[in-house]
């Protein structure tokens, strides 16, 4: 048994590698499942991770590509399921599985994607409260997305009707299950914003998740977000929860309460008529009490009963008055008197004769007083006026 | 004219007539007009509940157009 010991180049034996592993039946499309561990995403848009189980590991990489098609992002600890093939990259010396599909192991496929766009739309803030529109009182006209066939047409017609026929239904008719769905919903929330709709019935009967599934694409939440008319969602039953239910400006349980929310009650309706009625009847009857009492209350006052009442008053008013003017009059007369008297005193003082009466004398020539010695001269006759008497004399000197 | 006012329209009148009823503000005369109207509106508000129906009719598709588009 001899075996030709040939020494082979690093290229050669790669190469030898290279061949037997790529070309081998197993190798070459397995499914493999394990856990991600350290996953990493270069600028070329690869993705390369390890995938582990308790005593090994191996290297993987996704092209950029592949990731694409994949609903859901990859994460460290995450346990997966994916069909590759080995490649042997020998500028590394390394063997690693070129994934071509990838997906959650254990969780189900579609329960991992509804996580992971829920979390996405999220943080997007698609479901926030702000952009919740307030839904009409009273809606003239509702549009219904659905489907023709199955009961949810029929409940939510039936939940209209008696609640609240002033209403005025568009039926959209819908495919609600299947691969077409999701462009279906689409293309009827996009149809119904065409028309005058006041609020929007979103609604489906229940299913598993994969019969669910339309409600919960990325492209039905966008065109929900996008609706310029709120949309009331009612979708399956009580405990399923849709992305459309989040995105939805109000998530009923189910098809009917959606109905129910959409539309006012006739019933209460008609209290509230009743209520407006009692009321005016109530403000009615209020106003001519009022009115009433007004009038009584006029007719009580003193002017009306006692007409001369007010007469008298002014009357007394009058006499007052008068009194005043009487006691003003005569107070004006006594200040008057004494005025005078004043006057009388002083005009006395100012009287020639009481100076003379001191014992002064005034000298008048020709009818004047003269108050000068140069007014006269010798020998011009002068009469002095004295208190009592008069006196006619000649000048004889002057000085 | 008055049919073609909105149920909701008149519910929002009726309060306004009531609201303005209520506060006694009105003179006397004017209130008589607004109690009427209000009874009339009222009427109206029962008649058209008691005589609707629901209408359904199937969307208007634009499917040519659309798919054009698309």
């Amino acid at each position: 048994m001899e075996i030709e010991k040939r020494i082979f180049s690093v290229s050669e034996i790669t190469f030898y590698i290279k061949m037997i592993l790529e070309d081998d039946e197993i190798l070459n499309g397995f499914y493999l499942r394990g856990e991600i561990s350290s996953p990493q995403t270069y600028s070329s848009g690869n993705t390369y991770f390890t995938l582990k189980d308790e005593e090994n590991q191996i290297r993987c990489i996704l092209f950029g590509r592949a990731y694409e098609n994949v609903a859901f992002k990859i994460k460290h600890g995450m346990k997966v399921l994916l069909k590759g093939s080995i490649e042997v990259y020998g500028p590394r010396g390394e063997y690693k599985v070129v994934v071509e599909e990838i997906q959650p192991d254990g969780l189900g496929a579609l329960n991992l994607a509804f996580m992971q766009l829920k979390e996405k739309l999220e943080k997007e803030g698609l479901f926030s409260e702000e952009h919740k529109k307030p839904l009409p009182k009273f809606p003239k006209t509702i549009g219904l997305i659905t489907s023709l066939d199955g009961a949810v047409m029929h409940d939510v017609l039936n939940v209209l009707g008696r609640r609240y026929p002033l209403v005025k239904v568009i039926i959209a008719p819908t495919v609600v299950q299947g691969k077409e769905a999701a462009a279906s919903i689409v293309k009827a929330i996009e149809l119904m914003n065409q028309q005058e709709v006041d609020v929007i019935i979103l609604g489906r009967g229940g299913g598993s998740l994969e019969d669910l599934w339309g409600f919960n694409e990325e492209s039905v939440a966008r065109a929900i977000f996008s609706s310029r008319i709120p949309i009331i969602s009612g979708v399956g039953h009580e405990t399923d929860f849709t992305i459309a239910d989040f995105v939805a400006d109000y998530r009923a349980p189910t098809p009917s309460a959606a109905a129910e929310k959409a539309v006012p009650d006739v019933m209460e309706l008609r209290k509230l008529l009743e209520t407006f009625w009692e009321r005016m009847l109530n403000s009615a009857r209020d106003m001519i009490k009022m009115n009433k009492a007004f009038v009584e209350q006029l007719a009580n006052r003193a002017v009306f009963k006692r007409p001369l009442e007010a007469v008298h008053a002014y009357y007394q008013k009058i006499e007052h008055l008068e009194y005043m003017l009487e006691a003003g009059t005569s107070q004006k007369i006594m200040l008057k008197r004494k005025i005078l008297e004043i006057l009388d005193s002083k005009i006395n003082a100012l009287n020639p004769s009481s100076i003379l009466e001191r014992g002064y004398s005034i000298v008048i020539k020709d009818g004047k007083t003269i108050k000068n010695s140069s007014d006269v001269e010798i020998d011009s006759n002068i009469n002095i006026m004295l208190h009592k008497g008069e006196l006619e004399a000649k000048v004889k000197k002057i000085k | 004219m008055e049919k073609e006012i909105s149920f909701e329209e008149k519910l929002e009148k009726l309060k306004t007539i009531v609201g303005g009823l209520e506060s006694g503000e009105i003179p006397l005369k004017e209130s008589i007009d607004k109690f009427k109207e209000g009874a009339e509106l009222i009427k109206q508000c029962y008649k058209e509940l008691e005589e609707a129906e629901l209408k359904v009719e199937m969307a208007v598709k634009e499917d040519a157009g659309e798919r054009d588009e698309e």
